[in-house]
């Protein structure tokens, strides 16, 4: 499903050149769920994005679900993320001008689906928010937006799901509820899952873990 | 409408203050002109004029009255009065029904004496004097004079006539009998240094229908003459008007567009994470730039419509504090002025609010992972060009010719290029006074070296906001005196 060659990412500061990814492989299989580890700023983030196709590498290649995502432009990169593609993030990204409803109608609309409406409220059903369709981001607990969050990842109903931090922004009971929501929904779907932690438990619910280390992935060690 | 946030209700509020501005002062420069039109009609008692030694041809005034215009004719000429044995050189003025087409006469009972104002000349058998003739020929009302063959009773002394102006007959005083008649008079022969007037007053398009229709028609020494040309100085008192109210007109959108860049800009960088967010989720840059546009165009409504109601308010304000100034009754506003006062918002709108707008397409998905990841830097050469092409624009457009609003053009782009100078040097300055600061100062400074080209952006617009104001100020006074 993602196959990622010889993946190198470098940015210019200045006259300095840093090298975030190093020679970077990586291959995932459809309906595997991965977590990778690391220390902040070990180049976590920055893979996940460059497998989500968020940005091109400087060298390598990268291939989602067949799609050469490194020769392709931002906008075509897009196109083949809508609807295909989840996303769940630490900070949740709600967008505070939107209800709950709206936010999960967002990639289904962007995806051009007929039936959005009654997937996003199916969607919201699912993660137990059926009753909370108008309120707006600020009027829901932490734990209440991430599992709007979640909706919105799973309502296209996509073949690979990332997954940042999922649980970094909740307290120990609401991100055990989440990450509970999150197995139980990817099993339900057999989406393919990407996730990045620090959370080790977390990582050890997934089928497999790698640690990200001065820009390299290794096999974690007990994995 | 989705619900507005506070940086969308900021646009809404600068459109509408571009809008309000620019219709307040066009509403009420719409009604002093149309004042001051109507005063300058009185200087040929109509609207068009002509004026000739031989007889108008009868097919131009057939024409201006199968356009729906009103028509009066005179005929002025040097001649003698006689009362008894006394005569008098006079001004004889013979006119029709309908004179005066615009302004009035106005008459009195013994000369000096308490004026009345007349909508219409003298009936067939009456005679309108001057108070010289009045007093050089020893008369009293009632009495009889002659002009030509023809005997006439004297009912009115004759205080004023809109169209008096320069030239001979002027100067001799005047004696004004209804056009029917002068026939009876027989001095209207050959040599008898008549001259001929029609006079036409109506709606703007119909007097520009007549002429256009009637230039065949004209003998070769005729040619219509409108009100202002008739009055030079009248001319120039709305030269000047226009050349104030317009410049004010045009200092309020300036202000507005350094209002909009600024909320654009605001609002733009509160719309980073909103667009990363859809990014990811699958828009293309096109879609984000449509969607934009399309907020751009409801938000430029909303303040549009916002704008022309403060505006209408506005005008009538201008009204109570310029009351004084203005010494004349003015006509109600035309709604008109609403065109051009939504078409220069929407102007300004785009060339100072949507720059800002643009680069969001620009913004990289990644940043829904790395917040500090943001458009480009800002260009201010490309944020400059579009405000200098809006401005431009407007400027053509507001001056009416092409000299003055090149002339101010370039005045305005010296003063933006001093002043981009001046904010570069300023925004360099904060960088080297971060270093040697510390606390809140610190970081404030390193925020503005952070975004310099915003900051540039920032301190031009507020510098251009602020010349522009001391401009008015200080022409104000020089351009309403001269």
């Amino acid at each position: 499903m993602i196959r990622a060659d010889k993946v190198v990412q470098q940015v210019s500061s200045g006259q300095e050149t840093l090298t975030i990814l190093d020679q970077v492989d990586l291959d995932v299989a459809a309906g595997e769920s991965l977590a990778i580890v690391g220390a902040s700023g070990a180049g976590k983030s920055t893979l996940l994005g460059l497998l989500a196709g968020l940005d091109t590498p400087t060298a390598g290649e990268i291939w989602l679900d067949g799609q050469a995502l490194h020769a392709m432009n931002e906008d075509a990169r897009a196109r083949a993320r809508a609807g295909r593609i989840g996303f769940v993030f630490q900070s949740f990204q709600l967008l505070p001008a939107l209800t709950a409803l709206e936010n999960v109608l967002l990639p289904l609309e962007l995806a051009g689906l007929s039936d959005a409406r009654a997937r996003a409220r199916d969607a919201l059903d699912q993660v137990g928010l059926s009753h909370r369709l108008t309120h707006r981001p600020r009027q829901l607990s932490g734990g209440e937006q991430q599992r709007v969050a979640l909706a919105r990842a799973f309502a296209p109903d996509p073949v690979v799901l990332f997954a940042d931090e999922p649980t970094g922004n909740l307290d120990a009971d609401n991100g055990r509820r989440i990450a509970d929501l999150l197995f139980e929904l990817n099993a339900r779907s057999g989406t393919t899952l990407v996730m990045v932690t620090h959370d080790g438990a977390l990582a050890a619910r997934c089928q497999r873990s790698l640690l990200m280390r001065d820009g390299r992935l290794q096999v974690q060690a007990g994995a | 409408m989705k619900r507005l946030d506070a940086d969308q209700w900021l646009l809404v509020v600068a459109m509408a203050v571009a809008v309000a501005a620019a219709s307040a002062v066009a509403f009420f420069s719409a009604r002093i002109e149309a004042a001051m039109a109507q005063q300058a009609g009185e200087a040929i008692a109509a609207d068009l004029r002509t004026r000739d030694s031989q007889p108008v041809n009868p097919a131009i005034e057939a024409q201006a009255q199968a356009l729906g215009l009103q028509t009066a004719r005179t005929v002025t000429f040097p001649s003698v009065v006689i009362a008894g044995e006394a005569s008098a050189l006079a001004g004889i003025k013979a006119v029709s029904d309908a004179y005066p087409l615009r302004g009035e006469l106005r008459v009195a009972d013994r000369p000096y004496g308490e004026e009345t104002a007349r909508s219409q000349g003298p009936a067939r058998g009456e005679a309108w004097v001057d108070p010289r003739i009045y007093a050089e020929l020893a008369l009293t009302l009632g009495d009889v004079v002659h002009v030509g063959e023809r005997a006439l009773r004297v009912t009115q002394v004759l205080a004023y006539e809109p169209d008096r102006g320069g030239g001979f007959t002027t100067l001799a005083p005047r004696l004004m009998l209804h056009l029917d008649d002068l026939a009876d008079s027989g001095l209207l022969g050959p040599g008898s240094r008549a001259r001929y007037a029609l006079l036409v007053a109506g709606s703007a398009d119909a007097l520009e229908g007549l002429r256009a229709t009637t230039e065949d028609l004209l003998s070769s020494g005729q040619r219509w003459t409108s009100a202002e040309q008739a009055r030079p100085e009248l001319d120039d008192a709305l030269g000047r008007a226009r050349r104030f109210l317009g410049l004010a007109a045009l200092s309020a959108v300036l202000l507005a567009g350094v209002a909009m860049a600024l909320s654009a800009m605001q609002y733009a960088a509160g719309q980073h994470d909103a667009v990363a967010l859809r990014k990811t989720l699958g828009a293309t840059g096109g879609m984000i730039l449509r969607g934009e546009l399309r907020r751009l165009l409801r938000l430029g409504m909303l303040g549009g419509l916002l704008g022309l109601g403060f505006g209408y308010l506005g005008q009538w304000l201008l009204v109570q504090v310029l009351g004084d100034l203005v010494l004349m009754s003015l006509p109600p506003p035309p709604l008109w002025p609403a065109v051009p006062a939504l078409a220069t918002g929407a102007v300004a709108l785009l060339g100072f609010g949507l720059p800002p707008l643009l680069r969001l397409r620009h913004v990289p998905p990644m940043r829904v992972l790395q917040q500090a990841l943001g458009p480009p830097a800002a260009s201010v050469w490309g944020a400059g060009l579009a405000a200098v092409l809006a401005v431009g624009g407007l400027l053509v457009w507001q001056a009416g010719e092409l000299r003055l609003a090149a002339t101010v053009f370039l005045g305005a782009l010296l003063a933006l290029t001093a002043l981009a100078l001046v904010a570069l040097l300023l925004t360099a300055g904060v960088q080297r006074l971060r270093h040697r600061s510390g606390g809140a100062w610190r970081y404030g400074l390193a925020n503005i070296a952070r975004r310099r080209g915003d900051a540039t952006l920032q301190l031009v617009a507020v510098g251009t906001g602020l010349t522009v104001l001391l401009l008015l100020v200080v022409v104000r006074g020089d351009l309403l005196a001269t």
